[in-house]
Parts: structure tokens; sequence; C-alpha cells
């Protein structure tokens, strides 16, 4: 396992913490650090915290924190019933992810993705298996993490603009402040001027965008993402990669994305985990060492299709598998 | 040199057309709308006042749409106060049917039990015959207001519940998990997701209750009543002043009309969005 | 009377309205039945009619006459005035009315020579006479000339009239009217009809009748027919009322076989224990020593036409001797 803190985007001063085995060591992180470590079993786990402290440069940045595993899935099943007879969708799903971190899922269509998130996001709940956010067992994770749907779901009797002030508004916030907070927001999103314009008279990419923005701005600290661009055309998709690569940038959020596009996974993540066919069960776990900030040329690097083919075999495989 | 008279200087060119009054174009809309059903109505008077004036049809059998005109104009008193009355009936019973259809609408779309032990109910108060449950009201409840009132929300009822309860049941439950994911209670999702996605629903059904409404109404003045356009008409027909009954008849329809298309037009204000979607749908078929 | 599929045919029978105008105009075959129209579901007022046919009086004249009750009964002077059917049974100041609209019917025959219309209240509540009425409530049905006829007798008795009583308009359901106490009194209710039905459930009554308190007599029942009948069939209407006053006869002379008839002939709902008594109470009424049965009181038509006029009932004048005739009957 290979553990890579950066400090790019970072300021200030940052320690972090390796703990083996109870033992904690407090490290001062002040270049980009990889950690190899081998992982051990259950019994002799390795946790790794990554904290901050108080920074030696005074500024009036605020601290981020980058905590523990945001999200860790283990042995995760899930079975559902039909014609009276019990199938399994997930089988013993083992995934984390780490704070800040973009994971992608791909893999055969009815491989129980969607199930997962749904799972992840509250919606279900796993047959067996634990599942932790944010280093904590929560068995009511409704409300805790942001979930973009493949349809935007706007609500057609809204405006633009109170559609994505509902995650805010549902949290409580007044009308008018969360208008406010969404304003400012509009035109980073490419919605300004379309603030009173009600949905049917937006085009699909402007949709998603807002049920992007609608997404977000309760401001979370975990994103699960089901295929949000399936609809869009290639040349929007392009676009609002690199639209969403900025914007992660600057929000510094964990997102779990799920997607059937190859290309899209690799460019977008950090890492990646491939899953069966039903029942599904991880498969593959890459990690997508290209540099960050990705950039649209980079799909064509050797690199890159090498990652692409690898993935692409992996997912053959599977199909292949497939009854 | 002089310039020949041919070529007019740019000042004396003709000013460009005047831009047509956004009026016309407006009026044009809502009249091409209306005349092809108005040539309709016009060419069927005509014919109807022909035949009886060929034909000499007695006026205490069939009146003449001249006759029946006059009639109006005449008794337009007379055929007011009874207007007021049933109108009276016709609002103050629907708005009990709408407050009372959209309620039990509610609460059974909430609720399993609810709606298995009350929609028997509500398809039964359409199986009973008006007819026969008018008489009983009278004599249970009198004979004032109130029973035509009874009847009106009877009629009414059955649209507005049904349609009420389709509406809240339609929500996309995509939808509904999506707001689940934001945390939102059973109660926001009831007010922000279902309440108004059941409104185009709920309007559907306004317009058949408004228009049985008024159907209601004149049955209820038939079985028992002093006042109102079905009173007027049952008490005309004895005396054989049968363009009395057809005069009570044509006010009838032109105020089912106008309650029917006030129901439309609080629909266009209160749900502009629907009308939007549907006209963007319709749209991007014809692409 | 009470029955309520009445009002159903309201609507529908404005559609027949303008039906009927086209086919009044139809030629009917001369061997087709004779229709006849009846004022109500058949009951004791017809007993005649029933015998009649019954017993062949109808055939034995030649003629074949088909009874039946119209969906809206309140059409019969319609659909008589225009041709549809040859006979209707009427009332007198229905025929009035409809004459002085210009409806062209003619009474030939008088079935019942008096009105049996009357105000009837419950014995428990001590109103005996029209006075006793003011400030009570009194139901009826929507007929316009029920208010007149009220107003006379309130007159007649010392009131002011009917400004003194609060009218309601209670439909048909006068009996139920009644017995729920909604109203003190009913008028529009047959002294042999809704009073047995009142007694039968146990509600003795207290009966005014019109022709004592003021109201100048009239025919409750007539037999009219249509003026181009009478010009172009005058001999059918002569043999059709032979067999009608046979029938009639009849029935005064043994009116419970008469229902017996009735009972039999029809499938309507015929309530014998109403027929039976309304049956004894009438059989009096058409007992004629003098005159043939059906023949028509020039007097009383007179008299309930001034009447009508002094009402302002009549939206026309109307000259009695135009509504009715004896022309047909023939000496026994």
């Amino acid at each position: 396992m290979r553990l890579r803190i950066s400090t790019e985007n970072l300021r200030g001063v940052y320690y972090y913490s390796v703990n083996i085995h109870g033992d904690e060591a407090l490290q001062v992180l002040e270049k980009p650090l990889t950690l190899s470590l081998r992982e051990r079993g259950k019994n002799g786990s390795i946790k790794i915290n990554v904290r901050s402290a108080v920074k030696r440069v005074a500024s009036n940045a605020p601290a981020e924190v980058l905590e523990d595993v945001k999200v860790r899935v283990e042995g995760v099943s899930k079975y559902m019933l039909q014609h009276g007879q019990p199938f399994a969708v997930l089988q013993d799903v083992d995934l984390y992810v780490n704070a800040g971190e973009f994971v992608s899922l791909i893999g055969p269509s009815g491989c129980g993705k969607s199930t997962l998130l749904n799972i992840i996001a509250g919606l279900d709940q796993p047959s067996s298996g634990m599942l932790y956010l944010n280093g904590r067992r929560a068995e009511q994770r409704l409300g805790t993490v942001g979930y973009m749907q493949q349809k935007d779901l706007l609500l057609p009797w809204r405006s633009v603009l109170d559609n994505v002030i509902l995650g805010l508004e549902l949290r409580g916030m007044s009308r008018r402040f969360a208008r406010a907070r969404a304003l400012a927001l509009m035109e980073q999103f490419g919605l300004k001027d379309f603030e009173m314009a009600y949905p049917y008279a937006l085009s699909g990419g402007m949709r998603q965008r807002a049920a992007f923005l609608r997404t977000i701005l309760p401001e979370h600290e975990v994103f699960l993402l089901d295929e949000p661009f399936g609809a869009l055309d290639a040349l929007n998709r392009a676009q609002i990669h690199e639209w969403l690569l900025g914007l992660w940038a600057t929000l510094h959020k964990t997102i779990v994305l799920v997607t059937h596009d190859v290309d899209e996974a690799i460019f977008l993540s950090d890492r990646l985990y491939v899953m069966t066919a039903r029942p599904g069960r991880v498969q593959l776990v890459q990690v997508i060492d290209l540099p960050r900030p990705r950039r649209l040329e980079m799909v064509t690097t050797a690199h890159f299709v090498a990652l692409k083919a690898r993935l692409l075999a992996a997912l053959r495989q599977e199909r292949a598998a497939e009854p | 040199m002089r310039t020949p008279d041919l070529i007019s200087p740019v000042s004396e060119q003709p000013a460009p057309a005047p831009r047509a009054a956004p009026y016309t174009g407006r009026l044009r809309r809502l009249t091409g709308s209306w005349m092809p059903a108005a040539l309709i109505v016009l060419v069927l008077l005509g014919v109807w006042e022909s035949y009886v004036r060929l034909w000499a049809v007695p006026k205490w059998l069939l009146p003449a749409p001249s006759l029946i005109a006059m009639t109006l104009v005449v008794s337009w008193e007379l055929l007011l106060d009874h207007t007021l009355v049933t109108l009276l009936e016709v609002v103050v019973g629907f708005g009990l049917s709408l407050l009372g259809g959209v309620a039990l609408a509610c609460g059974i779309a909430a609720s399993r039990t609810l709606e298995r032990a009350l929609y028997p109910f509500v398809i039964a108060s359409q199986m009973v015959p008006i007819i026969v449950i008018a008489p009983l009201l009278l004599i249970w409840v009198g004979y004032g207001l109130t029973p035509k009132v009874i009847v009106v929300a009877l009629t009414a009822f059955f649209p507005i519940v049904v349609n009420m309860v389709d509406g809240l049941k339609s929500v996309d439950p995509d939808v509904v998990n999506l707001l689940r994911t934001m945390g939102a209670s059973r109660w926001q999702i009831f007010v922000k997701v279902q309440v108004p996605t059941s409104l185009p629903f709920l309007f559907s059904g306004l317009r058949v209750a408004m228009a049985v409404s008024v159907i209601g109404a004149v049955i209820g003045e038939w079985m028992g009543s002093s006042q109102g356009l079905g009173y007027l008409m049952i008490r005309s027909k004895p005396q054989f002043l049968t363009e009395r009954v057809f005069a009570a008849i044509v006010v009838l329809s032109v105020m089912g009309v106008a309650l029917f298309v006030l129901v439309g037009v609080v629909e266009k204000l209160a749900i502009p969005w629907w009308h939007n979607e549907q006209r963007q749908r319709s749209l991007s078929q014809e692409e | 009377m009470s029955q309520y599929p009445r009002r159903c045919a309201m609507l529908w029978n404005l559609f027949v309205l303008m039906l009927l105008a086209s086919v009044s105009h139809n030629v009917y075959a001369q061997n087709a039945p004779l229709k006849l129209a009846l004022d109500w579901y058949p009951n004791a007022n017809h007993l005649g009619l029933f015998i009649a046919q019954a017993k062949g009086y109808f055939r034995q004249e030649n003629i074949e006459v088909t009874l039946y009750t119209p969906v809206d009964p309140s059409t019969v002077l319609q659909t008589v005035g225009s041709g549809t059917d040859d006979f209707g049974i009427s009332y007198q100041p229905d025929v009035l009315l409809a004459r002085a609209q210009g409806v062209p019917v003619v009474s030939v025959a008088g079935l019942v020579p008096h009105p049996l219309n009357s105000v009837i209240a419950l014995k428990s509540s001590g109103i005996t006479r029209p006075r006793d009425l003011i400030g009570k409530k009194v139901g009826y049905p929507a007929i316009p000339t029920n208010e007149p006829l009220l107003g006379t007798m309130l007159k007649t008795d010392g009131a002011r009239g009917l400004q003194d009583v609060e009218l309601v308009n209670v439909g048909f359901d006068l009996v139920p009217a009644l017995i729920s106490r909604r109203v003190d009194a009913v008028v529009g209710a047959y002294w042999t009809h809704e009073s047995i039905m009142l007694e039968n459930q146990g509600h003795p009554v207290h009966i005014m009748r019109m022709e004592e308190w003021g109201v100048p007599d009239y025919y409750e029942l007539v037999l009219v027919t249509n003026e181009s009948m009478i010009k172009s069939k005058p001999e059918v209407i002569t043999r059709f009322l032979r067999a009608v006053r046979r029938g009639y006869e009849d029935a005064a002379q043994d009116p419970q076989a008469g229902v017996d008839i009735l009972l039999k002939g029809t499938k309507a709902e015929v309530d014998e224990k109403i027929e039976r008594p309304g049956a004894t109470l009438l059989a009096p009424l058409w007992k004629t020593d003098k005159t043939p049965f059906g023949m028509q009181d020039a007097a009383k038509w007179e008299s309930f036409t001034r009447w009508m006029q002094a009402n302002g009932l009549l939206a026309s004048p109307v000259k009695a001797e135009d509504a009715f005739t004896n022309r047909f009957h023939s000496g026994n």
C-alpha cells in the first residue's frame, strides 16, 4: 500500500503521525512524502493519521484538516429478494476512501455500484458487514453525505436558484440566507443569468451543473456521484470534467464517483475500484498516479492508455465471466 | 449637377412600416382560438331559428333562439336573482368539497390503513345517485341552502379526491430518495415535493368537479327549493314558459363555462411551471 | 304524489321537446294504436281505463289503446298538444294554463269531478282549518297553481292570504316532509292518496278540502285530446269515450274488482294498501245519476276560469268554452 501525502495545495505546517501497533510517532511534514507500508491483516492494522496543528506561519487561511479515512466499507454484503429467493447484489465489498481523495468505482452494469452508493448514503442498509463514515459507525447516515444521482432531479416548480438551495433549506437554513450563498457560486457553475429561470429552460449540461451545485452547497465532507455525466455528450463531458476537477481542487472534498466510462474514471480519480458483475465484489484496486492537476492532453499519453488497457482487460474478463 | 428626380434623397425614403401593435397579435391569437367554436354556434342557432320559423313550431314546444334571447333581456333581473343563488350553492359546495377532499386525499396518500378504510367510501359517494340522496337530504337537513350545498359537495368530492390522491402518489421515487439523502423528514418531503407534484392533478380534478358541481346544484334545486335556476326551470315548465326554461339553461351553461374557465385561469396562476413544461415538452417532440 | 323517478326526466324532457317538434308533423298511421299518456303511475284514478282495456271495451269499439306513463308526466299536455300522444290525463287548471299559452288541447271528459288536491295536516298538529295555518310552514310541490289555491283558502277563512304562511317547496315528497315535522301542513296532496299513505304509516290526518274553502269546484282529472284530433277523427273520440265510460261505470259499481284488474294489468308499483282504500273513496265520485259519466259541467269551467283569471294565472285570456267540449259524449 502506498500512501501519498501531498502539500501542494496546503499552507502552513502539518504534522503527521504514524500509528503502528499502537505506537504513535509525530513527524513534521514539510514536503511531499510518499510512505510505503505493507498492509497488515485485521489484527495489526495500520492507521495513518494526518493532523494539522497550529500553523507556524500565521495566516488567515483556515486550518484545513485532513482527517482519517472518510469512508470505510468493510465486508459489506447486500441481499435482495427476487421471486422469494434471496440473491446477493453485493458480496464482501471492501473499500475505503481517504479524506480529500477522488475515488471511482467502475464495473459492468448490475454489479451493484449504485446499491453500494445507496448504502453509503443511508438509503439502504447492508445485510452484513460494517460501514464507517468519518471513522464512526453511523446507523442514521441520511443527510450526512452529498449524493448526486444520474438524473438531475431538479424540481420543475422551483426556479434554478430555489432548486440549488434545496439541501440548505432542508437543513433549516432560511431561504434568504441560502439564496445569498448560492448566488455567490452561480457564476462559477456557469449558471449566471439563469437564477430565476425554471429547469425546463436549461440545457442538459446546465441542469447537471445545477444539480451539482445543489449537492455541494450543504458542504458535506463526502460526495457520492452516481454516473452524473451519463446523459451528456462527449464534448460536454470533457468540459465538465475539467470544470469538476477545478472545483474539487478548491473544495478539497472527498468524492466517490460511480461511472461506466473508463476514461472518465481514470481522468478524474486518484484511485479506482473495479467491481465484478453481480454479486458485486472488488476485483481490482488501481492507483491512478497521473500528475495533478490533470490536463485533457493526458488522455492520449502512454501511461493513460496503459492504465486504460489494464482496466478494460479487467472489465472484459468480467464480462466474459457474466452468465 | 441636379439629382435626377427618380432617385429620391435618402431622407425622403419611405419610413419603415410601423410595427404591428402587439395588441393585434394577442387579439388575433385570442379570437383565433374562439373563432371556430363561435362560428359553429352561430350556424346552429341559425338552423334552429329558421326551423322554428319555417315550420311554425309553437313556442311552448320549442322556442326560437330570438325568443330566448328576448327573454334573457326582458327577465334579466329575475334570472340574475336566481343565478346568484345557484352560484352561491355551487361556490360554497365546491369550496367545502375542495377543503375536505384535499384533506382526505392527503390522509389517504399518507397512510395505507386510511386508504383501505376510506377509499371505498369515496367511491361509494360517487356511485349513489344524487337523485335518490337529495330528497333524503331534504328531510334530514331541511329545505334551506344547506341540502343543495351538500349535494354539490357530494358531486364534486369524488373527482377532487381521486385526482389528488393520484397526484400525491405520482411523486417520482427518485426525487423522494434524493431528498432523503439530504436528510429531509417525511413532512418536508410531503410539503416540498408531494404537494407541488400533486397540484396539476388536483387542478385536473377541480375542472371536472366544477362542471359537475353546477349540475349537482341544479339537481339539488329540483328536489326542493324556492330559489335558484333549477327552481326557476321547474316552475316555468308547468306554466308552459318554455322560453324561460331555455333562458335558464343558457344562463346555467354560461355560468358553468365561466367557472370552468376560471379554474383554468387559477391553474395558470398557481402552477405556471406546469404549462411551460408542457409547452417545452411538446416543442421538443416537434423537433 | 311521492314517487322519485319523476325528477330524472327534466333534462330528458327538454331534449324530447326538440324531438317532438319534428315528430309533431308526422302523420300517424291509421291503424296504429291510440296512445294515452297517463298523468302518473297507474293508480285508482285510472281504474276505468284499465277495466276498459281488460274487459275489451276498446276492442269492441274497434280501437286499440296504449296506456302508458310518460317518463316525465308533466309533459302530458305538451305531448298531446303536439300530436305525439292522442289522449292524455291532465288537470283542469293545467289545461287552462296550457290554452293561455296557445297549446291546442281540449278536455273531452271529466274523470274526477272534484278537487283531489287538498291541504293535509297531522291530527296531532291541531290544525283543522286554513286559519290555523297562519304563521306556520306549508309544504308544496313546485307546482305554481298550488299557491293561489292555498291563498284563496286562507282568505276565505279570514286570513290575509299567502303572506301569512311560509311556503316551503318540498318537491314531491309531501308525506316525508309532513311526518318529519319539517312542515306543519302540505298542499298539493290528494285526499285519496297522500292521506291514505299517512294513515297507513300511523299518522292520522285532518283534511281541508279546496271546494269547502272558497275555491270554485273544479275537475281534478280530465281526459284531453288535441284540436287536430277533434278535427280529423271525431268519431274515434266518440267511440273511445264510450268505452271509457263503460269502464268507469264498472269501476263505480265494483271498485275493488277494478283494483284487482289494475294489479294484474300493470307491472308498475301499485301499492294495494293505498289503492284499495283510494278506490273506495273515489267510487262515489264516479257515480253519476243524471248525466253520463264524463260529461262536463260548463259552470265549473266558467267559474274556475274566472278564478284563475282573477288570480293572474293566465298569461292570456282564455275562453272557457274553448277549453272543453262535451260533443263526443253519445247518449246512453
